[in-house]
């Protein structure tokens, strides 16, 4: 079989940048910045970008072009060349386990967004509340119910977008190829339109029921530097977790499409390239479409209190109505249509290590590879859109695309550096460079990304329960004993200095009290006439106080969404054990079931990779005789 | 709009484009090696 290899160097940059953009640039990272400092969650994120993002794509491409010389195009062999080892080729079950989980539901986003393409040209939404639209997508994912009068209506664009995916992926690299360099640029033009808008909108979109909104503001409260978040370690975790997941790194593509670039091929300028292409979509565009377009109608308070995922299909499209039939029009197709090109790019992605592995290990042609992975999607898949309020599609995020991309990606870093060897890997990365990679990196990949790796790994695995912190000045007068007092009764508990009020709530007791930290400023500002300039309130999680808790002889507590508490179903549980009805209960065991059913599927998934790929080691040696 | 926001604003997003811009620019100048 010949060797496929990428038709153009620029082709090559865009399929990799369209392996990392996806509908996170636009929807996670501006609420991780609102929820982690504004302005200054930008530094910690641009600190983690450079020590551990660069770091670990020109591991991967390293990584990846190593196994294209020797003819492998998937992580378990790849991974199994670096080492004589045995156990390292099941570690490399990762690189397509990961793919095949994340895929499973990320296909059924991006069917959303094809629909939603289609339902902002015929005018669906022309005229609807925001409560209509929210309610449309409530709708739609409720399969059974129809919008365009076509029966599973959800089930249909699925399957229509399964197909797209499996013939784009049977064309090989070549249809790879042309799908990036026509859809980033054309997700860049319409993702540079509708920032303008939100450049530009400012207070025009104010109305009676929201006199104050203003785009501005929006652009403001995620651009504001709060710099004491700094000191906050959540910030930086979110901010490593955030350059994380943004990258598309410890999934096993970049590997993958590295595999086909040609041996004398630069690996260095090519990886940063792609890696800066994400930062732009990013923090450029991604930055100036959302929040400032729903603060320029709803106001920079309903933003806060609701900024998050659903308002790209829940909220969006209520927002475009505004700009008239024409241009709402436009901007619903602009909108989805970059979701589209961003999701369908990184699902090829996730699409070819399957490919490359079945090509390679067991002689398969593109089609049949390809053919064969619409299949497993569509049966690993469909119980993510059949139950998705029933939690299967969040047990698939959590498992497949958080947990598994960290242990991956710290296990790969740990084997290059310090197994395969640095000198070794900075002769793989520096081999064909068009850029001068600086030394220091060498000492940054082998002893700084492990490390960041590492919190990121132990902040998701035992991070302590988020708290609501609140620190003001004991020389502010306003500050009063009285409103000390209120927010003691309110379930805060003091941890105060002599020079500072320090006052920490449980995220349960200060949700019981004040749903959220807009309503919290609202209430200081109505009953104590306190400015929220004169106090910070924010997310914490009590590292410090939780390790020393242990030498008291204290038990180390456990956020509910920690790895452990997860493994557990710590949080259903306790759930089961407060719950007051019966239907309240048979509801929590009936989560319980899909959430023990979906961890099925996907052992199931993993041991089923990692039996092929033993398999394909007997083949091996058996040939090898 | 606030000044300090607006500066933390425009100098990131001016050092993104940038550095985005003068790699396709590399990139673009240098063929690929067969």
């Amino acid at each position: 079989m010949k060797a496929e290899s990428w038709g153009t160097r620029l082709g090559l940059i865009l399929a990799m940048a369209g392996n990392a953009v996806g509908l996170g640039n636009f929807l996670r990272f501006p609420v991780q910045a609102v929820q982690n400092g504004g302005g200054a969650f930008i530094i910690p994120y641009l600190v983690c970008f450079l020590l551990m993002g660069i770091p670990l794509l020109w591991v991967e491409w390293s990584v990846g072009r190593f196994g294209g010389k020797k003819g492998i195009h998937s992580t378990p062999f790849i991974l199994d060349a670096m080492d004589r080892r045995r156990f390292w080729k099941y570690i490399g079950v990762f690189g397509i386990f990961t793919n095949i989980a994340v895929a499973s539901y990320y296909c059924y986003i991006e069917s959303w967004t094809l629909s939603y393409v289609f339902h902002s040209i015929i005018g669906t939404f022309r005229g609807m509340s925001q409560a209509e639209v929210a309610q449309f997508f409530v709708d739609y994912t409720e399969i059974d119910k129809t919008t365009l009068g076509i029966p599973y209506e959800a089930v249909v664009f699925y399957i229509l977008c399964l197909a797209l995916n499996t013939w784009i992926l049977s064309r090989g690299l070549a249809g790879i190829e042309k799908v990036a360099v026509v859809g980033v640029p054309l997700l860049l033009i319409f993702g540079a339109f509708l920032a303008f808008q939100g450049l530009t909108l400012g207070t025009s979109g104010a109305t009676p029921e929201h006199p104050d909104a203003n785009s501005w503001e929006g652009i403001n409260f995620l651009w504001t530097p709060q710099y004491d978040s700094l000191l906050n370690p959540k910030v930086w975790l979110a901010a490593a977790g955030q350059i994380f997941f943004t990258l598309s790194v410890g999934m096993g593509t970049i590997q993958c499409y590295a595999s086909y670039v040609r041996s004398k091929e630069d690996i260095a300028l090519n990886a940063t390239s792609a890696g800066f292409t994400n930062e732009f979509v990013e923090v450029v565009l991604g930055s100036l479409i959302v929040i400032p377009i729903a603060a320029g109608y709803l106001g920079i308070d309903w933003v806060r209190e609701n900024a998050g995922f659903g308002m790209a299909f829940q909220t969006m499209p209520y927002l475009f109505d505004k700009w008239g039939a024409l241009l709402g029009a436009i901007a619903g197709v602009f909108w989805f249509g970059l979701l589209f090109f961003a999701g369908i790019t990184s699902s090829l992605a996730m699409g070819t290590p399957w490919v490359g592995f079945m090509q390679d290990e067991f002689r398969w042609t593109r089609e049949k590879g390809a053919l064969s992975f619409g299949l497993i999607i569509l049966a690993f898949g469909l119980p993510t859109v059949l139950f998705f309020h029933q939690g299967v599609f969040d047990e698939y995020d959590y498992w497949g695309g958080t947990v598994s991309l960290v242990i991956f990606a710290l296990i790969e870093i740990i084997l290059f550096a310090w197994i395969f060897g640095i000198d070794k890997g900075w002769a793989e990365l520096t081999e064909g460079s068009d850029i001068k990679v600086p030394v220091v990196y060498k000492y940054i990949i082998k002893y700084v990304t492990p490390v960041l790796l590492l919190f990121v790994f132990l902040g998701s695995f035992i991070s302590p329960p988020v708290e609501k912190r609140f620190v003001a000045s004991k020389s502010d007068s306003e500050i009063t004993e009285d409103l000390i007092a209120y927010l003691e009764q309110n379930g805060f508990e003091q941890r105060s200095t002599d020079q500072k009020w320090i006052l920490v709530a449980s995220a349960e007791n200060f949700s019981k009290t004040f749903k959220n930290i807009v309503k919290f400023e609202k209430t200081l500002l109505s009953d104590f006439a306190i400015e929220n300039t004169q106090y910070s309130i924010a997310d914490y999680q009590d590292w410090k106080g939780n390790f020393l808790g242990l030498f008291k002889g204290e038990k180390w507590k456990l956020d509910k969404n920690s790895l452990i508490s997860k493994i557990t179903n710590s949080d259903i549980e306790d759930k089961i054990k407060k719950a007051s009805s019966e239907k309240e209960i048979n509801e929590l065991k009936k989560q319980k079931f899909y959430a023990n059913f979906s961890r099925f599927l996907l052992s199931i998934m993993f041991l089923g990779i990692a039996f092929l790929v033993h398999i394909a080691y007997r083949k091996r040696k058996r040939a090898m005789i | 709009m606030n000044t300090s926001a607006l500066i933390f604003m425009i100098t990131t997003q001016v050092l993104i484009t940038g550095v985005t811009i003068y790699l396709y620019i590399k990139v673009l100048s240098k063929p690929s090696k067969k």
